[in-house]
């Protein structure tokens, strides 16, 4: 390779690092301006939940799920995700809602924060989107109850948008009997 | 990286090295303090005047500048100090001690609160540097210290006599214990930074810092290693399995080839046959191959087995050791501490420390702060006299405390905490025992000197009239003792009254695994630890007694309360296992925690075997009865029964109703019943009795005629009959039973001396489920064709 090529070579890296750069920037300032928010769908039973990305650790098929007595009904048991113990929540029991039955509940997702960690049962992961936080609109009269609470509300289609934060620092949520 | 990262990392180095700076200066300025010998004083003060140079020029870095003077004047008055300008004195001690603990307070609070410090700073500036100034002016330079000192600054609560004793300084001694030239960078104090420490250069030569997060998680999946080692043998199993099942085939494929043969003798001159044989003796060698690569494989993975199993312990039992600390790391902590807690409290205390390098879990070494912290305090509050009291018995006006580490067994570590103070009263004891109501007087006056001073590890019981801040609670000793017992160690203790107390803590190295034993109850598998388990064994229902509605059983003539697992757990009972054993016993466990033990039926016993404790995660803090989980060899959570909380909780509960009714249920269901029809008394008598040894209830009937009537009456779960008999022969009972409609289908064995192969035909004609003869007649035959059928 002569001079002139090692020259050229360097002022493309040169050039694809700035290009690399700006993009970079670019997208991390796009993060403050926009109101997006990215979201996990999923299903439980007939409705269809999302919750943020930032608080989910991993999504991970339900394989054995050990029952632990002594522990509030919506504890459906613990799990071993990599040889760590997770326990994991029926939402349908925590929230008290008529059909409680097992569905088929297949997969677990991972809301975790420094202080908290549990698996939510879901039927089924529809996929991650983006949504404006315009669309979520205050929960329906109808929505009351327990779930009420620990809603960020519902979007025009009837997604119900669950407030992770809420979840991860409610005291029911933490089980100390 | 932009700069306000690189300042936020340099302020997190900044905080790691001012802490073990300041933690070393501690250690040496209380070290220093006490020293007698003049050789070690001086290697103590340079390592300090070292420490605090260092920490200036380490402040001055990340601009944080009431510490750099802070560091300055300490720094200048350890110079002046090193070069016998002045002397060291018990009030310098304290300010010296105090500039010290007002940097880490300093450093200890976020930022924007750091300016409240900042006054005391300078005061603690200006005084030092008035005492290096006033100390540098008048004194004396000559080399006869001993004397001179102590009136240079009178010694505020301490007596004059140790002083001296303690604190030495010959001039010439330090210069020829070190080397000359490190004393000359003094004056040039910004270079002397370059200057080897001699010691630290050692240390870090061999040693890399890692965060103990990262320690933590190395450790985890050297753990899950375990896992996969489990995970492989089983597959090992299942492979050895499958070469078993082929050797077993290759016998049969051998066996039918002799009969083949015999055939071909019968019907020789067939081609047919010979293709047949053809085709045979294919599959035969096939099934030989097949059954050699199994062997192989198996034998490999043996080996591999053997050789990942070695491994990965090996590589665990390293991991585990990068999570020990040498005691030295706890040990920093306390000569400060008592030298705050005997000031605050007027008296003088001499602290020995030794073994600080023998090493444990970093767990267990935090776990074992706050106990050992607990018993020092108690220690000086209430073991160590003041000085007066001390020379009024003519004890040493200098209390001492020692603290020894050792290492008896290599898994097993020992503390040994002393004071030579007053010791504790065994009536004192007593009587706030009683007062408590703990026991009466009459057991009190039963216990000996040591079982009562053991109960002050009771809460309630403190023997100091004094409730202070430090001590006095008679909370504290029993929050010791559930430390301790929650790090799976034991506390101790022995006293001298008048002459001191001694409590001794014996822990293991390390956590991590024990010990299990595998029992299932309503369905699941759960984990007890074996140290908690007395014994194991089988009961019948018919050792089960009721006592004022409680069930028991007797253990070594002691009764012992019943319970079932599932019933303390809340669990639903599942349907008694269906075993066609022929008494129906239950497994039971008795646990044992303290003195208090209980009898508790599980399903099943499993095995035995090394758990590795994990918790439960962030969400289940505390769930009573189970302490936390484990993953078994197939990736199976197990919990783990915490059998403290087993015993308390089965406490009035009693085997509950629907479990004592499917027992009573089990019992006669299982009991099968049998019809035996034989014409000979010594045959009918034999069969009976075995029949029963087993486990059956058993009816006789004389021939054929007789056992048909009684067939058709009573309701049996088999009928055994001889062939040859008067009236009607087995075979035409056989034909009857199954003649007759509603007992089509009951099972009859028929037993008979006649071995042709006519009458085995006869036999299945009739329609018999077995056909036994009685030439090879043995228990084992007849009891396990019945198990089949029955």
């Amino acid at each position: 390779m002569d001079a002139k090529t090692l020259h050229n070579n360097l002022n493309t890296k040169e050039i694809l690092k700035q290009r690399a750069q700006k993009l970079a920037k670019e997208t991390s300032a796009n993060k403050y301006h926009t109101n997006n928010i990215t979201i996990v769908e999923f299903r439980i039973a007939h409705e269809i939940y999302a919750l943020k990305l930032n608080r989910i650790r991993i999504i991970h098929p339900l394989k054995e799920l050990t029952f632990i007595p002594g522990t509030p009904d919506f504890i459906r048991g613990v799990i071993n995700l990599r040889g760590e113990i997770i326990s994991v929540v029926d939402l349908k029991v925590f929230f008290d809602l008529p059909d409680q039955e097992f569905t088929n509940l297949s997969q677990v997702i991972i809301l975790t924060s420094d202080e908290m960690e549990f698996g939510i049962l879901a039927d089924e992961i529809l996929g991650v989107t983006e949504i404006s936080k315009n669309d979520i609109q205050p929960s329906l009269p109808t929505l009351t109850g327990i779930r009420e609470d620990y809603l960020k509300g519902i979007t025009g289609n009837g997604m119900v948008v669950l407030d992770e934060d809420k979840l991860l620092t409610d005291e029911k949520m933490c089980i100390n009997l | 990286m932009n700069i306000q990262d690189l300042q936020q990392q340099l302020l997190e180095a900044f905080k790691t090295e001012a802490e073990e700076r300041i933690a070393s200066m501690f250690t040496n300025l209380t070290e220093l303090e006490k020293s007698p010998d003049a050789e070690s004083c001086a290697k103590m003060l340079e390592i300090v005047y070292r420490e605090a140079h260092s920490l200036k020029g380490a402040a001055r870095s990340v601009n944080i500048i009431p510490v750099e003077t802070l560091c300055q004047e300490i720094e200048g008055l350890f110079s002046k100090l090193k070069e016998k300008k002045i002397n060291s004195t018990p009030d310098l001690f304290d300010m010296l001690h105090d500039a010290v603990g007002i940097i880490e307070k300093y450093l200890s609070v976020p930022e924007p609160e750091r300016h409240i410090f900042e006054d005391t700073i300078d005061e603690l500036t200006k005084a030092l540097s008035d005492y290096k100034q006033a100390k540098n002016e008048p004194e004396r330079s000559g080399p006869e210290p001993q004397k001179d000192k102590v009136p240079a600054a009178p010694p505020k609560e301490r007596p004059a006599a140790p002083a001296p004793k303690k604190q030495t300084s010959v001039p010439a001694q330090p210069q020829a214990s070190e080397p000359p030239e490190i004393f000359k960078p003094v004056e040039d104090v910004g270079q002397f930074r370059l200057a080897p420490k001699p010691s630290a250069k050692t240390w870090l030569a061999d040693t890399v810092r890692i965060s103990t997060a990262k320690l933590d998680s190395l450790l985890l999946k050297a753990e899950e290693l375990i896992t996969l080692k489990q995970i492989l043998n089983q597959h090992l199993n299942q492979i050895q399995d499958t070469g078993n099942f082929i050797k077993k085939w290759k016998k049969i494929s051998e066996k039918s080839k002799k009969e083949l043969r015999e055939i071909r003798l019968q019907l020789h001159d067939s081609r047919l046959l010979d293709r047949f044989f053809q085709l045979y003796d294919m599959n035969h060698d096939q099934i030989e191959e097949t059954d050699c690569k199994i062997n192989e494989v198996s034998v490999s993975m043996e080996q591999s087995n053997r050789l990942l199993g070695g491994m990965v312990d090996d590589l665990l039992d390293e991991m585990k050791k990068t999570s020990l600390l040498p005691f030295s790391t706890l040990f920093s902590i306390l000569p400060r501490m008592v030298r705050e807690i005997s000031r605050d409290l007027g008296k003088d205390v001499d602290l020995e420390l030794s073994g600080g390098d023998i090493e444990i879990d970093k767990r267990i070494l935090e776990g074992l702060k706050d106990p050992l912290i607990h018993l020092i305090r108690n220690a000086i509050d209430h073991g160590l006299e003041t000085p007066d009291t001390r020379k009024l018995k003519q004890k040493s006006p200098w209390g001492e405390i020692r603290i020894i580490v050792s290492q008896p067994e290599s898994n097993k570590v020992e503390i040994t905490i002393y004071d030579n103070g007053k010791g504790i009263d065994v009536e004192t004891v007593r009587k706030k025992a009683i007062k408590a109501g703990l026991l009466s007087d009459a057991q009190a006056a039963e216990l000996t000197d040591d079982e009562t001073i053991s109960l002050i590890f009771h809460s309630g019981i403190s023997t100091s009239p004094l409730i202070t801040e430090i001590s006095g609670r008679g909370l504290g000793m029993a929050i010791v003792q559930e430390h301790i017992e929650n790090l799976s160690g034991l506390i101790f203790i022995s006293t001298d009254p008048g002459y001191g107390t001694t409590f001794k803590i014996e822990l293991p190295v390390s956590l991590a695994t024990f010990r299990g034993v595998i029992v299932s109850a309503s369905g699941q598998n759960y984990v007890l630890p074996v140290a908690h388990i007395e014994h194991t064994l089988r009961i019948e229902p018919g050792e089960i007694k009721t006592v004022e509605n409680k069930s028991i059983i007797s253990l070594n003539g002691q009764p012992v309360s019943l319970v079932t697992l599932s019933d303390i757990l809340g669990l639903p009972h599942q349907p008694l296992a269906d075993t066609k054993a022929k008494k129906f016993t239950m497994p039971v466990v008795i646990l044992g925690s303290g003195e208090k033990s209980i009898a508790c039926i599980v399903d099943n016993v499993t095995n035995e075997q090394d758990v590795l404790v994990k918790s439960l995660g962030k969400q289940l803090k505390r769930i009573p009865n189970i302490s936390g989980a484990t993953i078994l060899g197939n990736g199976q959570v197990v919990p783990i029964l915490n059998v403290n909380d087993l015993i308390s909780t089965s406490s009035g509960k009693s085997i509950s109703l629907t479990m004592a009714k499917t027992i009573d249920m089990k019992q006669k269901e299982t009991q099968k019943s049998l019809l035996i029809v034989e014409d000979s008394f010594t045959s009918r008598t034999l069969l009976k009795n075995i029949l029963e040894a087993s486990g059956y209830r058993v009816t006789t009937a004389i021939d054929g005629e007789d056992g048909f009537q009684q067939v058709k009456a009573g309701d049996y779960d088999a009928v055994i009959s001889d062939v040859e008999m008067p009236k009607m022969n087995g075979f035409e009972l056989t034909r009857n039973i199954r003649d007759t409609e509603t007992l089509s289908d009951k099972p009859v064995i028929l037993v008979t001396s006649l071995d042709s192969r006519e009458d085995r035909e006869k036999g299945v004609d009739a329609g018999a489920n077995a056909y036994i003869v009685k030439s090879s007649f043995d228990q084992s035959n007849l009891l396990e064709v019945l198990e089949r059928l029955v």
